[in-house]
């Protein structure tokens, strides 16, 4: 391997040969000849087994097979596990077995203090037998820039322990699922970190932002979900919608084919307000709709998109001014049915889960069952 | 000069040096490695001493300004230090607060058992670590039988009231436990007789019912013990255990009580203030109203407004005038008012010309983006104040006008402000700070460059006490002195009036090293002039500049420009910037594997020389053609970036310098116009290449020599060019592109049979690994 040094050691380039030295400098191609079978002359013995096929395949070829069906998730993201009516009705109809729930985020609150969990979920009742729990963990980005290396073994193990205190039931979970936002900084202590869960026996699977797909920079895990959300610029107060935009994600879609990790889908109906103060964005309000923020002329708007207060109040605990502009951000069906029809192209026939953020009553109002069965459709069978 | 005397020298010396400290010692991101902190960089002229900061309920909101820092103080700290206050007033002053501290918070339960043994009996003396301890001892001789039992249950009750120590275990609290201490409390409060620890008792009480989230158990042992209690003596424990009820109504849903309590908290109880601003929660509108109903004056009313104005990103003026229409004269409002001048004064002054604008909008947002409206809307209040007259003391206010007309460029106002309010100020203080703004004022108006501000400029660093008495002044001084210089095209002067001379080693300009260099020259200099010549000890820089002026032209192969800036320095000073010999051929690279110093054989004008001496007798004489083509080649290339001799062409070379940058100036800490490296190698390659078509007619080992070179430089050009994808972080070298290996490809091809080749291919793994590819 050829090892790159500084300039101020003792010489630019520390030269030893690496064993696959043609490969690392001219690239690797594929052999598209090893798996190529070599045509023989056809001999009767083949002739024969080629009619049995034939009869085999025409005596069951009108035996219906068993029709794929899409399969849906939804992610938890509370602090306590209470789902409503509306909620189990539709983890029952869309056939849900698997939930991704986030059990407790990963953070530190300044860059000397210590990686420490937040958040803990609490389980208020216990989720339906038939549903295996996917326990979800948050790190933040902060949490693992520049986290000791040899100090990755502890952290995983204080997760792990964690996830077993908080489950809710005797078995282990199959699956963990980690959510890092990671950069150049983080990347190594984060990809670490997915290789020591790993070492605890269960599936470990990782989120995938939009941008990362481009990148050569691959998590060591199972598998993948892709977050097809969040995908413009939230500050900028100029953004129409900065949750789900095909125009932004689309250049990133082609890199969907070669991205070497098997990949599910993870997908918007969740709903926020950005509030802008003096053209700053300076909070984030979840599940807000318009009639709330219409509610006693508390604002004025044009297109039911953009808001503006119009005197000083409160709204869920937040301080508001007269002139502070509100953008209310949710995903409109349409753009999620023309999402999905876009992603079929690239996730057709991989038949992944599709997962929705996030599990909510005020979501599933507004994407009722019928809606994400039809995503669901439109990921899994392209153009019918 | 006639008058120049050796006292004058003496002077003028010492002077030099402080006007330029001043000038030198700016702010800069303080880090010798590593990643580059950013600062904001900005001027700061408010004096804390304008508002009374400790009688105030927004006394953190300026912790953050360094010149307010000395108040800093954590909140934990003054819940303890009043803790320990209280119990030292209880015992009139005779116990130390040292002694309270080990026993109340250090000593473990076996030793307060070991102390309540000791109060208790005749005989047993106190443990040998507590006989000097005054409250120990205090104790002991009162017989406080009461205070030691007391102690001793606080002790039992701490492990289940510090909260979860292990943040990675979902522990749940030992409800069972905690209440048989809870009910352990209650009886120890029927039977204390005094009413000093009954209220530490339900203290305690409170705590368990809060920690084991019996929430609605706490307002009822609220509501029950409180009452029996004295409350003839005011204590700190009263907002603390206000505050425990406040925080079970919150949890009990009751939140424009809770809310209320907390304001309450917020304004009375100094120690847990920044508990209460946290614990403060409103959800809506109706909320809002109902608290300000439950207010029993408009005191209160306007600290629910303070509270407002210290969340972040608050409208303060709006808040501001909120407080002023309820209760003017609250002392917050002036607290607020700085505030808000402090967050104007780093948007709006010397903006223009801050020579850290950039990285002040790029990593702050600084000037924010309204900070016009936010100016006028603050100075419109101001003089809504000032006319109205409901506040007595209106001095800030007034400073706070005339500041606020400089903030907005209103400088004729601002001075006729100024100089009225001067006449009506009594305090000392107060006419300082005028003075101070009046000498901030001074130099913003300074607009264009010449003897008379840079004598102004002179004075000022160096003779005027309010300058000194505030280092932003050097900075603003400095930053608008070089705004003007460049303005007026005297990049030299700009800066030298920033930078020490030591910055210039980093990527000199031409143009700055030719005016100083003009100035050098001048028959007569001003004192002004003399000092931009001269460094942070005094030493005359003349020599040094015509250094970085030949080293400039060498590292862009100029090199009959380079001589003649070498033959300006004195003989006997030119060996002190280096002494160099670049023509050894090296199979191996090593930058700082240079020659041993004894072998080191030109200065910097022996070298130019000899590399000129070389062409002219490449040009006049065919047979010395290849081998000093080559010899040139060499040279150059050594004292390149990539070179052990890269000190004859450059002044400072970092080596993390090395990936490719357009215009070879890369961006550091401590250089600030970056700095410069020499990274072009297609001069030497000319030479390399020149003297191996030459010599492959003469001397095939020196043409296979020449190539390997030549090779050499192709590799340098492909890290030095955008083909060059190497990730920062990979230990893998990409493949060098087939445009770049021509040179390598030459060599097999051609020079195999050469002895040359033979040592190349077995000292150089970079060409081996090309080659059996």
């Amino acid at each position: 391997m050829l090892v790159a040094k500084n300039m101020e050691g003792c010489c630019l380039f520390q030269t030893t040969i690496p064993d696959n030295f043609r490969d690392f400098v001219f690239g690797k191609k594929p052999n598209f000849r090893k798996n190529r079978t070599v045509p023989t002359q056809m001999k009767p013995m083949n002739i024969i087994r080629l009619c049995i096929a034939l009869l085999a395949w025409s005596g069951c070829h009108s035996i219906p097979s068993t029709p794929v069906v899409p399969s849906f998730s939804f992610y938890h993201w509370k602090a306590n596990f209470s789902p409503t009516t509306l909620e189990l009705d539709n983890i029952q109809k869309l056939g849900v077995s698997r939930l991704y729930v986030r059990y407790f985020d990963v953070d530190k609150e300044t860059s000397s203090a210590p990686v420490t969990p937040l958040s803990l979920l609490t389980f208020q009742v216990l989720p339906p037998e038939t549903i295996e729990l996917v326990p979800v963990i948050f790190i933040t980005n902060r949490a693992l820039i520049d986290f000791p290396e040899n100090q990755i073994i502890n952290l995983a193990e204080k997760i792990w322990s964690l996830i077993l205190e908080i489950h809710p039931v005797d078995t282990l979970p199959q699956e963990i699922q980690l959510d890092c936002d990671w950069s150049g900084r983080s990347r190594e202590a984060f990809f670490q970190l997915i290789k020591q869960m790993k070492s605890f026996g269960c599936r470990v699977s990782s989120t995938i932002r939009l941008h990362q797909i481009q990148t050569a920079d691959v998590p060591p895990a199972d598998a993948g979900t892709l977050m097809f959300y969040n995908m413009g610029e939230v500050r900028d107060s100029a953004t129409k919608n900065s949750i789900l935009s095909i125009e932004e994600a689309r250049p990133y879609l082609p890199a969907l084919r070669s991205y070497p990790l098997k990949l599910d889908l993870a997908l918007p109906i969740f709903s926020w307000g950005v509030l802008f103060r003096d053209g700053k964005m300076i909070k984030l309000i979840h599940q807000l709709e318009a009639p709330e923020l219409l509610k006693d002329s508390l604002t004025r708007t044009n297109d039911r998109i953009n808001f503006f207060v119009t005197r000083n109040s409160l709204l869920r605990g937040h301080f508001l001014y007269a002139g502070d502009h509100i953008r209310l951000e949710a995903t409109q069906n349409e753009v999620l049915l023309q999402s999905a029809r876009e992603l079929g192209r690239y996730f057709g026939g991989s038949e992944p889960t599709i997962t929705f953020y996030h599990l909510d009553s005020l979501n599933l109002e507004r994407h009722t069952y019928e809606i994400l069965h039809r995503v669901g459709s439109e990921v899994y069978f392209p153009g019918q | 000069m006639r008058f120049y005397t050796e006292s004058a020298r003496k002077f003028t010396f010492l002077a030099s040096s402080l006007f330029f400290w001043g000038f030198f010692h700016l702010a800069g991101p303080a880090c010798a490695c590593g990643p580059i902190v950013y600062e904001f960089k900005g001027y700061s002229f408010l004096s804390p001493s304008l508002i009374n900061l400790e009688g105030t309920l927004s006394l953190w909101m300026l912790e953050s300004n360094p010149l307010f820092s000395k108040y800093q103080r954590t909140a934990s700290e003054d819940k303890k230090q009043a803790n320990l206050k209280e119990w030292q007033d209880r015992h009139c002053g005779q116990v130390t607060l040292e002694d309270l501290e080990q026993v109340i918070y250090r000593a473990s339960p076996t030793e307060l058992k070991s102390l309540d043994m000791a109060v208790r009996s005749e005989s047993i003396p106190l443990p040998n670590e507590y006989r000097q301890n005054t409250f120990a001892t205090f104790m002991e001789d009162e017989k406080c039988t009461e205070t030691i039992e007391y102690l001793l249950y606080a002790k039992k009750c701490e492990p289940y009231l510090t909260g979860n120590q292990n943040a990675w275990s979902k522990q749940k609290p030992d409800v069972e436990a905690m209440n048989t201490l809870l009910q352990e409390g209650r009886k120890a409060f029927r039977s204390c007789h005094s009413h000093y620890l009954k209220r530490r008792y339900t203290y305690q009480i409170l705590r368990l019912a809060h920690y084991s989230k019996q929430y609605d158990l706490v307002i009822e042992l609220y509501e029950t013990l409180i009452p029996k209690i004295d409350q003839q003596l005011p204590s700190i424990l009263d907002g603390w255990m206000l505050s425990l009820k406040a925080g079970a109504l919150r949890h009990s849903g009751n939140r424009v009580e809770a809310a209320y309590l907390f304001s309450k908290i917020f304004s009375d109880y100094p120690s847990i203030r920044t508990e209460a601003f946290r614990s403060f929660y409103l959800k809506n509108e109706e909320e809002w109203k109902q608290c300000m109903l439950r207010c029993g004056s408009n005191h209160e009313r306007a600290t629910l407004h303070v509270i407002r104005a210290n969340a972040q990103y608050s409208k303060r003026v709006r808040e501001m005038i909120a407080i002023y229409d309820l209760y003017p004269e609250h002392p917050d409002l002036p607290v607020l008012l700085v505030q808000d001048l402090l967050e104007l004064e780093k948007d709006l002054l010397g903006t223009t010309f801050n020579s850290q604008r950039k990285t002040n909008a790029t990593h702050f947002g600084i000037p924010r983006k309204k900070a016009q409206e936010k100016v006028i809307e603050l100075h419109q209040f101001v003089g809504h104040v000032l006319q109205d007259g409901k506040i007595q003391d209106l001095s800030i206010w007034r400073i706070a006008d005339g500041y606020l007309s400089l903030l907005a460029g209103d400088l004729y106002s601002a001075g006729q402000t100024f100089a009225r309010i001067l006449t009506q100020l009594d305090d000392e203080n107060d006419r300082k700070q005028i003075n101070t703004l009046q000498l901030v004022m001074q130099i913003l108006q300074l607009d264009a460059i010449g003897p008379e501000t840079e004598a102004l400029a002179y004075r000022l660093r160096l003779q005027n006490p309010i300058f000194k008495s505030n280092g932003d002044f050097n900075a603003l001084l400095s930053d608008k002195l070089a705004h003007l210089y460049y303005q007026s095209g005297n990049p030299g002067k700009a800066f030298r009036v920033q930078y020490d001379t030591e910055k210039l080693q980093y990527n000199p300009r031409l143009e700055v090293l030719n005016e100083l260099l003009a100035i050098s020259e001048k028959a007569t200099k001003t004192a002004y002039e003399r000092l931009l010549l001269q460094d942070k000890t005094g030493k005359d820089i003349t020599s040094y500049l015509w250094y970085l002026k030949g080293i400039y032209f060498i590292g862009r192969y100029q090199l009959e420009a380079a001589a003649e800036a070498f033959k300006k320095i004195p003989a006997t000073e030119r060996p002190t910037y280096g002494l160099f010999d670049p023509f050894q051929f090296r199979y191996s690279e090593c930058i700082n594997c240079g020659i041993p110093e004894s072998e080191k054989k030109y200065d910097l004008l022996e070298l130019t020389e000899t590399l000129l001496a070389l062409e002219y007798e490449a040009k006049a004489d065919p047979e010395k053609a290849a081998p000093n083509y080559f010899q040139l080649g060499l040279a150059l290339y050594n004292i390149s970036y990539f070179g052990y001799a890269w000190g004859a062409a450059d002044a400072y070379r970092s080596g993390k310098n090395w990936l490719p940058k357009e215009g070879s100036i890369y961006p550091s800490w401590q250089a600030p116009e970056g700095n410069f490296e020499v990274k072009d190698c297609s001069k030497p390659l000319y030479y390399f290449e020149l003297s191996r078509r030459i010599a492959d007619y003469t001397d095939r080992e020196l043409a296979a020599r020449a190539a390997f070179m030549a090779a050499r430089c192709r590799q340098k050009q492909y890290f030095s060019s955008s083909a060059f994808m190497y990730k920062p972080e990979s230990k893998k070298i990409p493949a060098m592109p087939k445009t770049f290996t021509y040179y390598y490809d030459l060599l097999n091809q051609k020079y195999q049979d050469t002895d040359t080749y033979q040592r190349i291919f077995r000292e150089c793994l970079y060409f081996q690994a090309y080659s059996i590819r």
